[in-house]
């Protein structure tokens, strides 16, 4: 069951959060094609947050190919293209900005970061 | 006079008798009832959180329908304030609320539930439909009952007696078609108790007992105006006796989707996947 969490405590914004899981949840296959996501009053109902801010996300979902939405059927998740060389490497810099940002709250240095990275 | 005393007397010991029968107490064998009809697997916690939720929407309801019976029963109180004027009350209008106010409290029961998630800020991504919580033949004899009505009551010839009535009928089915789609809509866009598990589970068979309530009330109402609104239409014809069969079907129907249609969230949305 593929399921979103959001953390209260992060200083990423909520937007943001739902944004990345779902991008991630798509990109990795674990949301089929075709599947319809959650209406916008359910999702925002769910996980306690604006509706604005699930609206928000689903937008930025359509404007990166990754859903297409309207109003008769819903929010439903697209065919993906394999990504080109720039967009590989641009979700690949993205994945490490986020890797990076988390070692950043746990205090840890470059060279600790590196180092897990290899052992993986 | 005594006579119609006693009429009273009766209408108020069913009123009182659905009153304490729909407030009684939810028993584990009731509950256990509930359980296999609705496929759900709770834990002491999923039971402790279902177990009033139920009781409360179980109160509502059956008061709604002691509403309607006393609305219903109108000749009844008439009869002792004024005979003479009693028959008035008795038309296809008073009767028909004793569907139309379960309708509306099988609505009210469902409006009133407020729930929030039990652990953090988490969604599941599958989308809620009402498809999940019931069968849409039932949907589809509420919405068969809208053209039904409608070309009765044009048909009714302006000659006929109770020609006044005649759109008590497709009011009926306008109130059961608002009542369905308001009451799933509300009941779909409730938040989620849980992603997973129990909780899951017992949120997912209160839904669609709330559903099956309403939609059940709701086929009673649609059904049976549809039918008062023909039999008025038909001016005794022979060939409109089935319909006079219908207003016992409906009831029925009534029965069965509150009581006994059992129905598992579960395999529907695997039929849906």
């Amino acid at each position: 069951m593929t399921v979103v969490r959001l953390d209260p405590t992060s200083p990423v914004p909520p937007f943001e959060q739902l944004r990345v899981q779902l991008t991630d949840h798509i990109r990795s296959g674990t949301v089929a094609p075709g599947a319809l996501l959650p209406t916008v009053r359910q999702l925002a109902a769910d996980l306690g947050i604006a509706k604005n801010t699930v609206a928000r996300a689903y937008q930025a979902l359509e404007l990166d190919g990754l859903v297409r939405g309207d109003r008769r059927n819903g929010t439903v998740v697209m065919e993906l293209a394999p990504p080109t060389s720039r967009q590989r490497a641009q979700l690949i810099a993205e994945a490490a900005r986020r890797y990076l940002a988390e070692l950043a709250q746990l205090g840890a240095t470059q060279a600790e970061a590196v180092a897990a990275v290899e052992r993986a | 006079m005594t006579g119609d005393w006693i009429m009273l007397t009766v209408l108020w010991v069913v009123t009182a008798a659905l009153c304490v029968a729909g407030a009684r107490p939810v028993t584990d064998a009731w509950l256990a009832r509930w359980t296999r009809r609705f496929d759900v697997v709770l834990d002491a916690v999923a039971a402790q959180w279902v177990r009033p939720r139920l009781r409360r929407a179980r109160t509502i309801r059956w008061c709604s329908l002691a509403v309607g019976v006393n609305i219903s029963g109108l000749p009844a109180y008439a009869n002792v304030i004024d005979g003479e004027r009693a028959s008035s009350f008795s038309n296809p209008a008073t009767s028909s609320a004793l569907f139309l106010a379960p309708a509306l409290g099988a609505v009210l029961a469902e409006l009133l539930v407020v729930q929030r998630p039990v652990g953090g800020p988490e969604a599941v991504l599958v989308r809620r439909q009402w498809s999940d919580y019931i069968h849409r033949f039932w949907l589809a004899v509420i919405a068969v009952c809208a053209p039904v009505s409608v070309g009765a009551a044009i048909a009714t010839r302006g000659g006929n007696t109770d020609a006044a009535y005649a759109w008590v009928g497709p009011f009926a089915v306008g109130i059961a078609v608002a009542a369905t789609t308001l009451g799933t809509r509300h009941i779909l866009n409730r938040p989620a108790l849980a992603a997973d598990g129990p909780m899951r589970s017992a949120d997912d068979g209160r839904r669609a007992d709330g559903i099956h309530h309403v939609a059940g009330a709701s086929v009673a109402l649609a059904v049976s105006g549809t039918c008062a609104t023909v039999l008025i239409a038909a001016q005794n014809a022979w060939w409109a006796l089935p319909f006079v069969m219908f207003n016992y079907v409906a009831i029925a129907w009534w029965a069965r989707l509150s009581i006994a249609e059992p129905w598992s969230v579960q395999h529907a949305r695997a039929a849906r996947a």
